[in-house]
């Protein structure tokens, strides 16, 4: 059975817990992406083609940036924040380090409203910082993110990690926020 | 002996009634005839249609509607009235504040496609919840506590909790925290017999209302979805 991978996005979603895959997955799929649900860090590591190594540039990934056949076409990462062993963090970290992933938008979710995790997140290179339960009108966030992510062949020179500036005018809309002071 | 019968229809209706207990009735030994069609109403009590020729309604006075089917021998609920319930246990649940709005954003997600992931999903909480609570229990009841990993377990039941829209065990679980943190057992324990009540009052309700949901598609109607602001 073919897949349409031009016609829909595919975003990786990463979480420890089996009740938030089943609830993220389910958002994403209302919302026609096509999903691959994982439990941890190395288990995405391993899937979008990078072993968890030190000499990540080294390795061949499975994951080409153009548009003939790809063995993994990733659009977007969506990952806890709180897992053991690899925290979302250190996922994110490991994304941007790659040089042949660090393209791909990632966007943390996290059921802690800390300010300074936040920050550190988006100073990362994070696209958006959800906080758990994430809900559909989060998801619906997603689309600007996965199409920057789809021109990142034409324009390389666009920058694509958040300023300062752009933190506190971020368009964090949940209420939650209300009241913090971003560091 | 007509009217006999009815009371006695109506009497173990009521009873049930009386008992808050959806379930469909069956009352084989008190339907012994056929329902005559042009039966008129007496007492203004109640009236009886008949819908075909295996069922009528028994309306009452209340406004509660009932569906008599002869060959069966039952008595049950029409479907628009266990839809209806349906809406006021769940909203009953909100005002209580034993569900957020979390819970309607999981019915939200459910669909023809998914239709269990409601179920489905408060099944995962369940099994989560029960073996957190489990864990937890038997951290504190260590010689020396491990604050740590009791904190541990307490974050993922919060997580859980809020997933689902549980906010009692979830302002629990938040509660719950600020001892781990002041490392105090007392305290712990006392809020962890706190949240195991809240679990075990929430789980009761969410089992009776997924009942309630299947008792309506049963009777062959569809689960009702609820208002957002109510």
């Amino acid at each position: 059975m073919g897949m349409a991978a031009e016609a829909q996005y595919h975003v990786l979603a990463v979480d420890d817990s089996l009740l938030d895959r089943k609830l993220i997955e389910r958002l994403l799929k209302t919302s026609s992406y096509h999903v691959t649900a994982v439990d941890s860090g190395s288990k995405a590591l391993e899937f979008l083609g990078l072993l968890e190594d030190e000499h990540n540039d080294a390795l061949a990934p499975s994951v080409s940036l153009n548009d003939h056949h790809q063995d993994v076409d990733v659009n977007l990462i969506i990952t806890d924040y709180c897992m053991p062993g690899m925290t979302g963090y250190d996922l994110l970290r490991k994304i941007k380090e790659s040089k042949s992933l660090k393209d791909i938008p990632v966007v943390i979710m996290s059921s802690e409203n800390i300010p300074s995790r936040i920050n550190r997140c988006l100073e990362e290179g994070a696209e958006e910082f959800f906080l758990k339960p994430v809900q559909l009108s989060d998801v619906n966030k997603l689309k600007p993110h996965l199409l920057k992510g789809r021109d990142k062949e034409s324009e390389p020179s666009i920058n694509k990690r958040k300023g300062m500036e752009e933190c506190h005018s971020h368009d964090i809309t949940r209420t939650k926020y209300d009241g913090l002071e971003v560091v | 002996m007509f009217h006999q019968l009815f009371h006695d229809v109506l009497e173990t209706v009521r009873c049930s009634l009386a008992d808050g207990d959806a379930d469909a009735l069956v009352l084989k030994k008190h339907i012994q005839n056929p329902i005559p069609k042009s039966q008129k109403p007496w007492d203004s009590a109640l009236l009886i249609q008949s819908i075909n020729s295996h069922s009528s309604l028994l309306k009452l006075k209340s406004g509660l509607v009932f569906c008599l089917c002869r060959e069966e021998q039952t008595v049950s609920m029409e479907v628009g009235q266990m839809q209806r319930r349906l809406i006021e246990y769940t909203k009953s649940l909100f005002m209580e504040g034993i569900l957020d709005d979390q819970f309607l954003q999981l019915q939200q997600l459910q669909d023809e496609s998914n239709p269990d992931f409601v179920v489905e999903v408060v099944s995962l909480f369940f099994q989560d919840a029960e073996k957190l609570l489990n864990d937890i229990t038997r951290a504190l009841d260590q010689q020396s506590v491990d604050f740590t990993k009791v904190d541990a377990h307490v974050h993922q039941l919060k997580g859980s909790s809020a997933s689902v829209g549980a906010q009692r065990v979830k302002n629990g679980c938040i509660a719950f925290r600020n001892f781990c943190e002041e490392q105090n057992v007392d305290g712990s324990l006392r809020c962890l017999q706190q949240i195991k009540q809240e679990y075990y009052h929430v789980k009761n309700k969410l089992e009776a209302l997924f009942r309630l949901e299947q008792q309506i598609v049963a009777a062959g109607g569809s689960v009702p979805m609820m208002e957002l602001s109510f």
